[in-house]
């Protein structure tokens, strides 16, 4: 039995090991969310303007306004993904993220504009839905995330209009 | 006695609701033939048990990480204590690596499920749309049938009354009799078009099969007002939102964790199953354990990925070119809408000139009649033809880049009167 110990030991130890690459390399990291972030609605900013939108300014679009989507769906198939997001947002400045990460509701009102041919919406749908997005991610957050949010500035103007539209 | 009347009056009140039954009309509008294929087509219905299914297999292998207990593999130890380390995958299954990668395929096959269940919902739609259309075309060409066989039979009785009085050789009132009995041939086809097409939507709406459809009429656009459409506004929209397109992407992110789970193989295999949506990948041959197989097993993976690619790329080119054909109609269409226009008012013009110059007692030939009846119902019949196509390929557009009744695609799991209820 002993012996058969010895050689349990070093297999799962391999084991173990190869588990941590495979199963928690998806983990969320909220810095480099932020970052990410940042960058796409940088790119969006520039493209916005840039009609009408050929391929380049459609993914620059695509890019930005899928984030919001596809944090939702994470939260969806890892609950516990939310609440690392909601632990995440309990030590950052709000006024910091919410600038750094969330496009004006005019920004968003030119884009849709810009999206709009005839009787037809020609971009991702992803650039529709974010206001529906942003609701539902203001709703993943916990009541205390949910009243910093309420009183950082920079949330508020970019959520105020959306709310209407 | 009282028992006789009792028993008869039963049967009588069955027979008379299987007769109301069997009479039963159900009438539909385009709206709710939409929302009826959404909730009770049996093809839709039948994709979005799959979708549930992929689902619960997400929940199955992310819940066979856990521990299980094998009563026999325990009792097998005592005998051969070797069989500890094959215990293992019973006690502590998440510390086999390739059953995480099991969970991570499951994730992406359930997207791919979710889209192939938007691609089969959107297709009945279309389909359902397209004999809806066609049905009130055939409907409207019936009209212009029967409006022509009122003509001829006007222009029937002024040629006999001729021939009678000795205007007119023999023979002319028997063409026009020929002609009328053509066009009651084909008033009688076009009923039973209708009456296929309407059972048609009776079906892919999920109505029962005893049930008759009347179909509500739509209003149909008017063409003057609309723009020509650029293929090169579309080509994003159409690639992005295809939900073929979205299958591919989330099966060729599935086919990098196959490739994983090669490399990881020496530390056991997952006898998890991929699920629905995983069978493409479990025909591959698999090397079981470290050995010199798992070059080639990792090879063969990579070619399987280029597969799924070459085959995404020829989806690709389907939808641009099929793009490119509808707009290319839509544009025709609006182009050649003020020609079919101008053809109806010049033929109704020249029919109504005729048709006063009878009434003033003017000697108008039968023949004169006739060309002018058959040129006017020519011109109505193309002209409700070229509006009705122009609405099924502004559909199929529609179809193509989900907009309007294809922006939303109904929820997989919601409940439906045609057994679509989720355990």
């Amino acid at each position: 039995m002993t012996k058969n110990m010895k050689l349990l030991i070093p297999a799962v130890s391999v084991a173990a090991l190869a588990m941590i690459t495979t199963g928690c390399k998806g983990k969320w990291n909220g810095d480099e969310w932020v970052q990410s972030t940042d960058v796409a609605k940088q790119v969006v900013l520039a493209a916005i303007p840039q009609v009408p939108y050929q391929k380049e300014q459609h993914e620059a679009l695509k890019a930005y306004f899928e984030k919001p989507e596809a944090l939702l769906q994470l939260f969806q198939e890892e609950p516990k993904a939310a609440q690392g997001f909601n632990e995440y947002l309990s030590k950052q400045d709000f006024e910091v993220i919410c600038a750094k990460t969330l496009l004006t509701a005019r920004d968003w009102a030119t884009a849709v504009g810009h999206c709009q041919k005839n009787r037809y919406f020609l971009c991702s749908e992803s650039v529709r839905q974010y206001p529906e997005e942003i609701r539902n991610l203001r709703e993943s957050l916990n009541a205390e995330n949910q009243s910093r949010f309420e009183a950082a500035e920079s949330c508020r103007a970019a959520v105020e209009d959306l709310d209407e539209g | 006695m009282k028992s006789a009347v009792k028993k008869y009056g039963i049967i009588s009140m069955l027979l008379l609701a299987q007769a109301a039954g069997a009479q039963a009309e159900v009438k539909l509008s385009l709206d709710e033939v939409v929302a009826r294929v959404g909730s009770e087509n049996y093809l839709v219905l039948e994709n979005a048990q799959r979708v549930y299914q992929a689902k619960e297999s997400l929940q199955l292998v992310r819940r066979n990480l856990l521990p299980k207990l094998n009563l026999w593999r325990v009792l097998e130890i005592p005998f051969d204590p070797k069989n500890a380390i094959g215990f293992i995958e019973d006690i502590a299954p998440f510390l086999a690596p390739n059953n995480w990668l099991r969970v991570q395929e499951e994730k992406l096959f359930l997207q791919a499920q979710t889209q192939a269940y938007r691609a089969l919902w959107s297709n009945e739609v279309l389909t359902a749309k397209s004999l809806y259309f066609h049905a009130l075309m055939d409907r409207g060409l019936l009209t212009s049938v029967e409006s022509g066989i009122r003509n001829l039979e006007g222009v029937y009785q002024i040629a006999r009354t001729r021939e009678i009085l000795g205007g007119l050789p023999e023979g002319l009132s028997k063409d026009i009799r020929v002609r009328i009995l053509a066009l009651e041939e084909d008033r009688r086809n076009l009923e039973v078009i209708i009456r296929e097409e309407a059972s048609l939507i009776a079906y892919v709406s999920g109505l029962p099969g005893n049930e008759d459809v009347e179909l509500a009429s739509i209003s149909l656009p008017d063409l003057d007002q609309l723009e020509p459409l650029s293929y090169a506004d579309f080509e994003f929209r159409a690639l992005d939102s295809s939900p073929e397109m979205r299958q591919y992407d989330a099966i060729i992110r599935a086919a990098d964790l196959v490739k994983k789970e090669r490399y990881f193989s020496f530390l056991g295999s997952s006898s998890l199953s991929r699920g629905v949506m995983g069978g493409i990948f479990d025909e591959l041959p698999y090397q079981d354990g470290l050995g010199f197989g798992l070059g080639p097993s990792v090879r063969i993976v990579k070619a399987h990925k280029t597969i799924l690619e070459l085959q995404k790329q020829g989806v690709t080119e389907t939808l641009r070119r099929t793009l490119k054909v509808l707009v290319g109609n839509y544009n025709l269409d609006l182009e050649s809408s003020s020609n079919l226009l101008q053809r109806v008012r010049l033929t109704r013009e020249i029919l109504e000139r005729v048709q006063s110059r009878i009434q003033i007692g003017d000697l108008v030939e039968p023949i004169e009649l006739m060309e002018a009846s058959r040129n006017q119902v020519q011109a109505e019949s193309a002209w409700l033809a070229v509006q009705y196509r122009f609405l099924i390929n502004e559909d199929r557009l529609a179809r193509l880049i989900f907009h309007g009744d294809y922006e939303t695609p109904p929820n997989p799991f919601a409940p439906s009167s045609n057994g679509g209820s989720r355990p």
